[in-house]
């Protein structure tokens, strides 16, 4: 039963959206494979069996795991939603509507390029910051041609905002992500032309990432405030804030990433001033407007405490998003200290993130493609383990950092020290594999739906 | 900013207060003021990346307690003054042991790539760009480990370059 909001598409816009969904889940599924060639890659006989040396391997194989799970996956979603807005506000029948094919298929090619060097094992690893490289012209290419093709879809929907008829707070929603991914991308682009060409391979590529990969968190931030208002809406009846305070909080992200460039004019990119700049825009720009709607949607909850559908997996997955994005906030009141309480914080704040758009994957996108889930239930499981699992491996690794603060003890505190260090490894080595098999899960379900046929 | 479809006083006030209170944090980043008055530089001075190593070679020799750290670094105990501190991928030597409530001069450079040094018991976070060397004066208040780690990616070993600086009491 489709929606009463639910945006006309035409056999064009339903075939990108299938390929930006397909798109999505594929970059799950390769960094789910990558994710067991590192487990391989790791394991004493069985890295034998591996067709290249596995020390060699390891990093390449982490460089793609990162890749597509963190920004091939995150820029899916966005085409997706992309898509489904720009219907939904033309009435099915875009301005400038080629631009969204062309930009989809110019996504797909970047995608297969991306993956190339690290089957091919050529190209040496990076792990810098945000979007870790793997330094050979295809991979670059595979990116700019991803961002590129992504950006043709944001332009089109842009394009089509004047004069719309009627534009829904989610809309804001996804043309202010797409506002921002395009500030991500002018940073991106001013980064490779200032950092001069003489720079060594790990300063160039922390450096050229480093602004924009902190802007494109404001376009993931802006995915999961999208994803909290459609879920709320389809299984509460209601959103979390008025459309208007919505809007709102979704324009203070995009005024937040506009002074960005501006960095790149007034201090040195490879300078101490660019990288604590950026930082503090995280801090100062990303804090309050998540805030609003987390606030919103948990009041919601509250108040509806005696009547919350359980049972549906869209429910599921919003209230484990919107808790995982909690412990997330409070984390990263201790970004910055050197031990694990720093990737604590971004594990449960993108875990969240994934969660909101893994459960608009289910109630929105496939529906939307005639393919809704055949039952319920495995899809709330792969909700509940990804989610409970993403808790407990982010509070762990919180736990564990906390404990390894070098502090001054003796004796017995000692062993308690150290006991508490011991006993968090271990819920938050057991909760990533937990997240680990809601994640292989939902990509299962995923694909199997994207390939069967539709229901009639 | 809302759609037509929405009434248009409805949630104007909760939506208005939030963006002044965006404007007054994003007012308060420090970042505007260095654009103004960029950071001070760290205080230093232009030295090769061999002349350095030889001055941190000279007081290894002849201050080396004889003892060596897990990850198989030298500990050396200078006397107060000027002492020296070299880090390159991915590690800073030699393990310095220095004594409460004396002063010393760390001067700190880089033999290879950028690196960051971070090390809060000096106040100090700062980048170490190749063919500089930094200073950082500090006199140690209590005895104990004080870490310092590298706060600039510089390679796959990057998030293990760290070290402690041991203060131990003077004697
Ligand atoms: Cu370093």
């Amino acid at each position: 039963m489709p929606a009463p909001d639910s945006p006309v598409l035409t056999a064009s816009l339903r075939g990108e959206l299938r390929g930006w969904a397909a798109l999505a889940v594929a970059a799950l599924a390769v960094a789910g494979i990558f994710a067991l060639l590192l487990a391989f890659a790791r394991t004493p006989k069985l890295q034998n069996l591996l067709p290249w040396p596995w020390e060699q391997f390891f990093f390449k194989a982490l460089v793609t795991h990162v890749v597509y799970s963190m920004v091939v996956w995150f820029l899916g979603a966005l085409g997706a939603l992309t898509v489904l807005s720009t219907a939904r506000i033309s009435g099915g029948h875009p301005r400038a509507g080629s631009l969204g094919p062309v930009g989809m298929w110019t996504a797909v090619a970047g995608f297969a390029l991306l993956s190339t060097p690290a089957l091919l094992n050529q190209g040496e690893p990076s792990l810098n910051n945000y979007v870790p490289v793997l330094v050979h012209p295809l991979y670059y290419a595979g990116l700019g041609l991803l961002g590129g093709g992504l950006a043709l879809g944001v332009l089109r929907l842009l394009l089509n905002l004047p004069g719309a008829a009627r534009i829904e707070a989610s809309d804001w929603g996804v043309a202010s992500a797409g506002t921002v991914f395009l500030m991500a991308l002018a940073c991106f682009g001013l980064a490779s032309a200032l950092i001069p060409p003489d720079t060594g391979e790990a300063a160039f590529n922390e450096r050229l990432f480093w602004g924009g990969g902190h802007v494109l968190q404001f376009v993931n931030t802006l995915l999961a405030m999208v994803g909290w208002q459609v879920l709320s809406e389809r299984t509460l009846g209601e959103p979390p804030v008025g459309p208007r305070l919505f809007a709102a909080s979704a324009a203070v992200l995009v005024l937040a990433v506009l002074p960005a460039p501006l960095f790149y004019a007034a201090f040195d990119v490879l300078g101490r001033e660019h990288r604590d700049a950026f930082t503090q825009l995280l801090w100062y720009g990303l804090s309050l407007p998540p805030a609003v709607v987390l606030l919103g949607a948990l009041g919601l909850t509250a108040r509806r405490r005696s009547s919350l559908p359980w049972r549906s997996p869209a429910f599921v997955g919003l209230i484990l998003s919107l808790v995982l994005f909690a412990a997330g906030g409070v984390m990263g009141f201790f970004l910055g200290v050197g031990d694990t309480r720093t990737p604590s914080h971004y594990h449960a704040s993108l875990g969240a993130v994934n969660l909101a758009l893994m459960a608009l994957y289910f109630s929105l996108l496939l529906p939307l493609l005639g393919l809704p889930a055949r039952r319920d239930g495995p899809v709330r499981w792969s909700f509940l383990l990804y989610g409970v699992g993403q808790i407990l491996f982010s509070i762990g690794m919180f736990v564990a950092g906390a404990a390894g603060v070098p502090r001054k003890t003796a004796g017995v505190e000692q062993h308690l020290d150290s006991f508490a260090k011991y006993a968090s490894m271990l819920v938050y080595g057991s909760g990533g594999v937990i997240a680990v098999v809601g994640g292989i899960l939902f990509v299962w379900l995923a694909s199997a739906r994207l390939l069967s046929r539709r229901t009639p | 900013m809302n759609g037509p479809g929405h009434p248009a006083s409805e949630g104007r006030a909760p939506a208005i207060l939030l963006v002044a209170a965006a404007v007054v944090l994003l007012a308060l980043m420090p970042a505007w003021r260095w654009m103004a008055r960029p950071l001070p530089p760290p205080e230093g001075y232009a030295i090769s990346a061999e002349a350095f190593s030889a001055k941190v070679d000279a007081m290894t020799a002849r201050h080396a307690t004889g003892e060596k750290t897990e990850d198989g670094g030298t500990v050396v105990r200078p006397p107060p003054g000027d002492v020296y501190l070299l880090a390159s991928r991915w590690r800073f030597d030699p393990a310095l042991e220095l004594e409460v409530g004396r002063t010393y001069r760390l001067h700190v450079a880089t033999a290879d790539v950028t690196h960051g040094f971070n090390f809060p018991l000096g106040g100090a976070d700062f980048l170490l760009v190749p063919g500089h060397a930094y200073v950082v004066t500090l006199t140690p208040a209590h005895p104990g480990d004080f870490a310092m780690q590298c706060s600039e990616y510089c390679g796959q070993s990057h998030s293990r370059m760290k070290s402690q600086v041991r203060i131990v009491p003077s004697r």
